[in-house]
């Protein structure tokens, strides 16, 4: 996938000083562990070359580095995307509350419907706002006509997209900005009540104001939700996630808390990449 | 795990279930699709199987010579199909020589010329032009150019280009009208919008910059069209008279109103003639025996012929990758 | 300043294009006036045929009233039924080649095999029909017709399923498989829906084309002065009546032939401008 934005390099400390998530309570539970995960394209070339992390649960976890560094890849094998599409190799292993889910056996239907995914340009289905939220809730779930209305509403407002829409739930969602079709896409993904919520270069495709509703969201949802999100834009990790993962040729450079890393990251190649030496 | 519990704490229905459900639903949705799918390729060995079943009795009693063989005769059971196979030729050959020029000409109208506004419309018309049902082709091409042909084109050209030393012979015989010339005229009309509107599309393949920046050298318009454009989609646009060509050889009810249907060799492309479609018209009907079989081994060659012009097409099209 | 040379250059330039440009407008004006050439003719001998009785009775003797409704008939349930046949069919297999199987060597086959039925002389289709389904049911019937002509439909419809199906971005399918629906859903509810009005263009080209059809009717559904019903039986088509009609020596029938023309070109016409303006829509 073209990257359509520039990076937003040369993040500056003096000129502008960032406000880092602060949790000062203990870190929470791991909700999903990876250990040594090896993928390999179809033409055989390995993007991912021995990944071990954690995502934690109630927590924003970020992915930076590059184009190419393969975030998006390890972002796509832990829904199992990658089985979409004939002939890439995985090893290594996942787990997801401690059960591996890179297993032959794995129900991929059901793995999905727990981990949620929004994509770098809004894929609103064509059908209205209603039914696209629906639709998801539907595929797991027998709710009324009322329970549904309930819960339609209920992801509208998580995302703050209620007010916007609640004269013209019948319409087509095609028809929304791209700001709110994005917003539409996440209450999608959390109107099914995942477990794991993953976020592709949400905001890429976003121009400045919806981007700033879009990363409010993700602050917002942290506190529920698992959250990990690829992001070009450094600003953005600095301020949405708890921890920060800087990947580089396909490996993890340094793993820690978003603060340390853009501030005293212990590894010169993170240091040149956060303060926009190269990228 | 019968009933799992989400983390904040609702209790959801069997997930596993469902999932199973959807598992053989989707199993099903394949194999439907699998099966439609070997079902097309299946299809075609089936019109091959059929085909050389029906026309085995010709090739064993004629043999190879079958294919070369001059005489078509129903009172004598002998069976040739060089006549029609001839003409079959003969005919979209000449109606290529006329529809391409012009279709490349109408595209290059309508890329290059056309204002904006009638782009559209007389894209259309000329796409209009390719809906027309062949058996409208067919009453026309008799009752409008046949008696023309007659009166006038025909009698000018034997005045002239039949006085001429060697080509002089294709244009001297009696002319009723009907005849091979005027089936490729016909045809030629039939196939114009066909290749018309795949070479317009190949020349919108031209990249604009490249297009843009030839103009900004100071071409004239040919230029850009003759030294860019042409150049560029070469490949494309073989490729689409290719398939115009896979139209004229196939084509039945407009040749068959006008070629007439004299079944052996004529020295003059004026004559009343035939096709192998317009033989299998209009001889299917009463057939039977030797004779029948001999009308689908004309159908079985030219399924042959129609597929290798495609494979051409599609070998060319496919290299330069403009589809 | 310019030099005699160069310009006698620009001259030799601008005169070999204004040349080159007028033959393209010559192309285009003979291409229109084929056209008018067409629907002129078969308005000014089709018009006095067309009345009631055109629409109301089945094909007449020489000499006594009657019209085309048979044919008409005729032509409404063949392509019908051949649609019925070929859309589902047609839809599944470009979905296996382009959703299932699409890159591998063995689709790559089946997608070429699939255009070379498309470009099938039709007569040979008919031929097939003929061996295939006439001769085992011993006579030409309605079914013969309709199934020749789906095979006819049937590679339209497959292909442009497939051209429809590659125009829907992969993110769709990505989005859709991530809330955990499964394949067929994913299809049904979302991707055949984004790829829909492409689709209903390729079917309404695929109608427009085989209800002209004459060559593969003509040993398959045959010809019926009358109105008949049963599947089972030969079955009049409109094609295959002007076909019938135009021969016929009867200057009553021939007047027939040409309204039996005009009616089914200012349908099929007007079947490719819905079809194509259904298809702007979608570019636009």
């Amino acid at each position: 996938m073209p990257d359509t934005e520039t990076p937003t390099h040369g993040f500056s400390l003096q000129a502008q000083a960032p406000t880092f998530v602060q949790d000062t309570a203990a870190d929470r539970p791991v909700k999903v562990e990876v250990k040594n995960l090896r993928f390999r394209y179809q033409n055989g070339h390995e993007v991912l070359k021995g990944i071990d992390m954690v995502l934690r649960d109630k927590t924003v976890t970020a992915f930076i580095g590059p184009s190419g560094c393969g975030k998006s890849t390890l972002l796509r094998v832990f829904n199992r995307m990658y089985d979409l599409y004939p002939g890439q190799q995985v090893s290594g292993e996942v787990l997801l509350d401690g059960r591996n889910i890179l297993g032959k056996t794995e129900d991929l239907n059901r793995l999905r419907s727990k981990i949620g995914m929004v994509f770098q340009k809004p894929t609103p289905f064509p059908m209205s706002i209603y039914e696209n939220i629906a639709f998801g809730i539907r595929l797991y779930e027998k709710l009324s006509k009322s329970e549904m209305n309930d819960r339609v509403e209920q992801a509208l407002r998580e995302t703050a997209l209620w007010d916007e829409v609640k004269d013209k739930l019948q319409q087509s969602g095609l028809g929304l900005s791209g700001g709110q079709q994005q917003r539409l896409c996440i209450a999608r993904a959390v109107a099914v009540k995942p477990e794991v919520l993953l976020l592709d270069e949400p905001a890429s495709a976003l121009d400045p104001i919806s981007t700033a509703k879009v990363e409010d969201l993700i602050i917002k949802l942290g506190q529920d939700y698992c959250i990990a999100i690829v992001t070009h834009n450094m600003q953005q990790a600095a301020r949405t996630s708890l921890y920060t993962a800087f990947m580089y040729l396909g490996e993890l450079v340094e793993f820690d808390r978003t603060e340390t890393i853009f501030t005293a990251p212990k590894q010169q190649k993170t240091n040149d990449y956060v303060t926009g030496r190269f990228g | 795990m019968t009933a799992s519990t989400d983390f904040a704490g609702q209790v959801v229905p069997d997930s596993a279930a469902i999932s199973r459900r959807f598992r053989r639903q989707d199993r099903l949705f394949f194999l439907l699709t699998l099966g439609s799918a070997t079902l097309v390729v299946a299809l075609l060995l089936a019109i091959l199987v059929v085909l050389a079943i029906e026309a085995w009795p010709t090739f064993s009693t004629f043999g190879l010579s079958f294919l070369w063989g001059t005489t078509w005769s129903a009172p004598r059971d002998i069976y040739g199909a060089l006549p029609a196979v001839l003409g079959t030729l003969i005919s979209s050959f000449i109606a290529m020589l006329i529809a391409v020029p012009l279709s490349v000409g109408i595209a290059v109208f309508l890329t290059e010329l056309c204002p904006a506004r009638l782009r559209r419309p007389l894209g259309t018309a000329i796409e209009l032009l390719a809906g027309v049902p062949s058996i409208i082709y067919g009453i026309v091409g008799l009752f409008v150019l046949v008696p023309l042909m007659q009166s006038t084109i025909l009698p000018v050209l034997m005045a002239t280009v039949g006085q001429l030393p060697l080509i002089g012979r294709l244009f001297q015989a009696p002319a009723p009208g009907i005849g091979l010339l005027t089936a490729s005229f016909v045809l030629s009309v039939m196939i114009l919008p066909f290749i018309t509107a795949i070479t317009r599309d190949v020349f919108n393949t031209v990249p604009v910059m490249l297009r843009e920046s030839a103009y900004g050298m100071g071409m004239t318009t040919w230029e850009v069209v003759r030294h860019i454009i042409i150049p560029y989609t070469r490949l494309g646009m073989v490729g689409s008279i290719m398939l115009g060509l896979g139209r004229a050889l196939g084509e039945t009810m407009a040749v068959t109103f006008v070629v007439g249907s004299v079944t052996r060799l004529q020295t003059s492309i004026i004559s009343p003639s035939t096709t192998i479609s317009a033989q299998i018209a209009n001889s299917f009907g009463d057939a039977d025996g030797l004779q029948l079989s001999s009308l689908i081994a004309l159908g079985l060659i030219l399924f042959v012929l129609s597929f290798c012009v495609l494979a051409l097409a599609k070998w060319l099209i496919g290299r330069t990758d403009s589809f | 300043m310019e030099t005699a040379v160069r310009s006698s250059i620009m001259n030799r330039r601008y005169r070999r294009n204004r040349i080159m440009m007028a033959l393209a407008i010559g192309s285009s004006a003979l291409g229109l006036f084929f056209l008018a050439v067409i629907l002129a003719t078969l308005v000014y001998r089709g018009i006095d045929a067309i009345n009631l009785d055109v629409f109301t009775m089945s094909i007449p003797a020489q000499g006594s009233r009657g019209g085309l409704v048979n044919a008409m008939y005729g032509t409404v349930v063949i392509t019908g039924l051949a649609m019925l046949i070929a859309t589902p069919i047609g839809i599944l297999a470009g979905t296996y080649l382009v959703e299932f199987a699409n890159g591998s060597t063995l689709a790559e086959a089946a997608k070429f095999i699939n255009d070379v039925l498309l470009s099938a002389p039709s007569i040979v289709i008919g031929v097939f029909i003929y061996g295939a389904v006439v001769v085992p049911m011993h006579g030409n019937s309605a079914i013969a017709g309709a199934l020749a002509l789906a095979l006819i439909a049937l590679p339209v419809v497959n292909r442009t399923t497939q051209d429809m199906l590659k125009l829907v971005p992969n993110a769709l399918r990505e989005a859709t498989a991530a809330l955990g629906a499964p394949r067929w859903m994913s299809m049904t509810m979302v991707i055949y829906r984004s790829a829909w009005t492409g689709i209903l263009t390729g079917i309404l080209l695929a109608v427009a084309r085989i209800s002209g059809e004459t060559a593969p009717l003509l040993f398959t559904a045959g010809y019926s002065k009358f109105w008949n019903t049963g599947l089972t039986g030969p079955m009049a088509s409109l094609p295959v009546a002007i076909n019938t009609l135009a021969a016929d020596p009867g200057p009553d029938l021939k007047r027939l032939a040409w309204g039996g023309a005009l009616i089914i070109t200012v349908a099929i016409l007007a079947l490719n401008i819905l079809a194509r303006s259904l298809a702007g829509r979608r570019s636009s």
